[in-house]
């Protein structure tokens, strides 16, 4: 059964569940939240982040909710739901994401790509119905 | 943002409804002239640190934040309850663009409402409006009460999550919240 990953997209990704750990396959690593393994640890772009614990098990899975603590987000798994969320508080950190690398769909669904505003100043207002 | 159509700047419209359905009829309405996204999972709260609504956040030619998230309404309908006045926003949008002139200092002195983990909360409500929207409101339940506990000022949280739970954002429980905010000492964006 798929697990649902809710990160900066929502992704569906093959795995396991074991007690409180999410093992989701090492191939969707990328795919869920952007970030690949590497021999030097955790990569985005020419970003890197070492990481001290293993995280893989031997059966081609990598411990989803290790790799959010080794990013310092925080994740949340519903059971019910096989559903995982990882939230990260960047701004609080002082990280502030360059809105060239947003994507988010619009109403119908269509994947909007927020670089193409480059080369123009941009007014993003948060809005909702509530 | 009609005045300023000559100058190399977009709108860019996000809606933090957890539930695209909610938007829809607000769009078709508006019928808006520049893009317009839907956030469900509330990731401009994780990437940027918006926490209510209406905010603007602005951003250079190259995608940097040069001004930090702000309560920005486009009128003054609601001037007496939030004591934000949309002339000032006006004015210094217009300099900004048309003149370039940007309060630099803006971004250091940005702080966002203290919250005892305000990541953590977004990953609860995340999980939860998921739930909501796939037909798990029971499972939804819980997860929705930890991320108030969390970040208990946080609009997005408390008031957007009205909606997903069956209670009114304009109704009884809306103003009961906005008593215990007021009483906390406003917490919101402080520039």
């Amino acid at each position: 059964m798929p697990i649902t990953v809710l990160a900066d997209q929502e992704t569906s990704v093959g795995g396991r569940v074991d007690g409180d750990h999410v093992w989701i396959d090492s191939a969707d690593l990328e795919r869920a939240i952007g970030w690949t393994r590497k021999p030097e640890g955790l990569c985005r772009g020419p970003v890197c982040v070492p990481v001290r614990d293993s995280l893989e098990a031997d059966d081609g899975t990598i411990d989803l909710r290790g790799v959010a603590a080794a990013l310092g987000k925080r994740s949340v798994f519903d059971e019910t739901g096989r559903v995982l969320a990882l939230a990260d508080d960047a701004m609080g950190r002082g990280e502030i994401r360059n809105l060239h690398d947003l994507r988010l769909p619009d109403v119908d669904g269509r994947l909007v790509d927020l670089s193409d505003t480059a080369g123009k100043k941009v007014v993003l207002l948060a809005w909702a119905s509530w | 943002m009609t005045e300023l159509a000559d100058h190399d700047v977009t709108a860019v419209a996000v809606s933090l409804d957890g539930d695209t359905e909610a938007a829809r009829p607000w769009l078709d309405e508006a019928s808006l002239s520049f893009p317009s996204v839907i956030d469900v999972n509330h990731v401009v709260g994780d990437w940027f640190g918006i926490v209510n609504v209406p905010t603007a956040v602005w951003f250079d030619e190259q995608g940097e934040m040069v001004r930090p998230p702000i309560i920005a309404p486009g009128d003054d309908r609601f001037r007496e309850f939030s004591g934000v006045d949309s002339a000032v926003h006006h004015a210094a949008l217009r300099r900004w663009v048309v003149e370039g002139d940007i309060d630099s200092e803006s971004m250091r002195r940005w702080s966002q409402p203290t919250s005892e983990a305000p990541a953590l909360a977004r990953a609860h409500r995340r999980v939860a409006a998921w739930l909501k929207r796939n037909g798990h409101a029971e499972a939804a339940t819980p997860h929705f009460a930890t991320a108030s506990e969390l970040a208990p000022d946080d609009w997005t949280i408390r008031r957007g999550s009205m909606p997903l739970q069956g209670a009114d954002p304009f109704g009884d429980e809306f103003f009961a919240f906005a008593v215990e905010w007021d009483a906390r000492g406003r917490n919101s964006y402080s520039e």
